[in-house]
């Protein structure tokens, strides 16, 4: 009966380092392993159980603190990768208004060459193109990229900014003058 | 990576120095240090991590499981060599503190 006990005790030791075993990180088996094949070296069933379950909470420590590492510094990288992704389509964004502002320029300066009463006479038209136009572009596009790709919305939304900042600046400053 | 330097690390590196060139159960230095497996593990883990202690698999015939075996690298035995140099020392200068005090 006593034996009996033993034995089952011993098997309980030799089971619970096997299904650690099972669940081990790949970087943890041999070293499970190593513990399991200690088992039957050790005299006394007892002792074994108490070796295997000081075996399980080594390996639970060791492979917790390894997760936490390379957690973080997945996360970490990661989070750099997504920065810089995000960096690039605000500047993507930017140069895209820049780009429209640049054309609206030369829109207007077309104009002004073909038709140059128009724009001497009144100031409206050129407010119109140079500035109502593609802010409104802006505004739009901003809108529609907000929730399929926000940071180049935010880089649009920027230039827009910037742009009616500088235009109502100049436009103050040429009232006043 | 620094390692830490626990009494029972050093117990540890004690046991490998005793037979430097001979390779070591987990269980024989469990019994020589009087550490647990929980405790024992753990230290033999880093020290092989940072390439102080080279592990292998005991050969063996056919049908009989391996068993895995420990032994300090020449990086390690210097290693242990230099903390158990510097320990006597400092055990050494206390000692002489005391008697002085």
């Amino acid at each position: 009966m006593f034996a009996a006990r033993r034995s089952a005790v011993r098997r309980l030791a030799t089971r619970l380092l096997g299904l650690v075993l099972c669940c081990a990180p790949r970087h943890c088996e041999p070293w499970v392993s190593a513990m399991l094949r200690e088992l039957d070296f050790i005299e006394g069933d007892w002792a074994a159980l108490f070796w295997a379950l000081g075996s399980v909470a080594a390996i639970f420590r060791h492979s917790g603190r390894e997760l936490l590492r390379t957690g973080f510094r997945r996360q970490e990288e990661a989070g750099m990768k997504e920065t810089g992704k995000n960096v690039a389509w605000v500047f993507l964004g930017v140069v895209l208004a820049a780009l429209l502002v640049v054309c609206a320029m030369g829109l207007f300066h077309l104009a002004a060459h073909f038709y140059p009463p128009m724009f001497q006479s009144v100031p409206w038209p050129t407010w119109v193109v140079v500035f109502l136009v593609p802010e409104i572009l802006f505004v739009v596009g901003t809108v529609r990229l907000w929730r399929k790709r926000r940071p180049m919305a935010v880089g649009i939304l920027l230039a827009a900014v910037v742009f009616a900042t500088h235009f109502v600046m100049h436009i103050v400053s040429h009232f006043r003058g | 990576m620094k390692l830490r330097l626990s009494s029972q690390t050093l117990k540890v590196l004690g046991a490998f120095l005793e037979a430097p060139k001979e390779w070591r159960y987990g269980y024989d230095i469990s019994r020589d240090t009087g550490l647990k497996s929980g405790t024992l593990y753990p230290i033999l883990m880093r020290l092989a991590e940072r390439g102080l202690l080279d592990t292998s698999w005991e050969t063996v015939e056919a049908g009989k499981p391996p068993r895995h075996l420990y032994q300090l690298t020449p990086d390690g035995l210097q290693f242990a060599r230099e903390h158990r140099r510097s320990r006597a020392a400092g055990l050494r200068r206390a000692a002489l503190g005391e008697a002085k005090g």
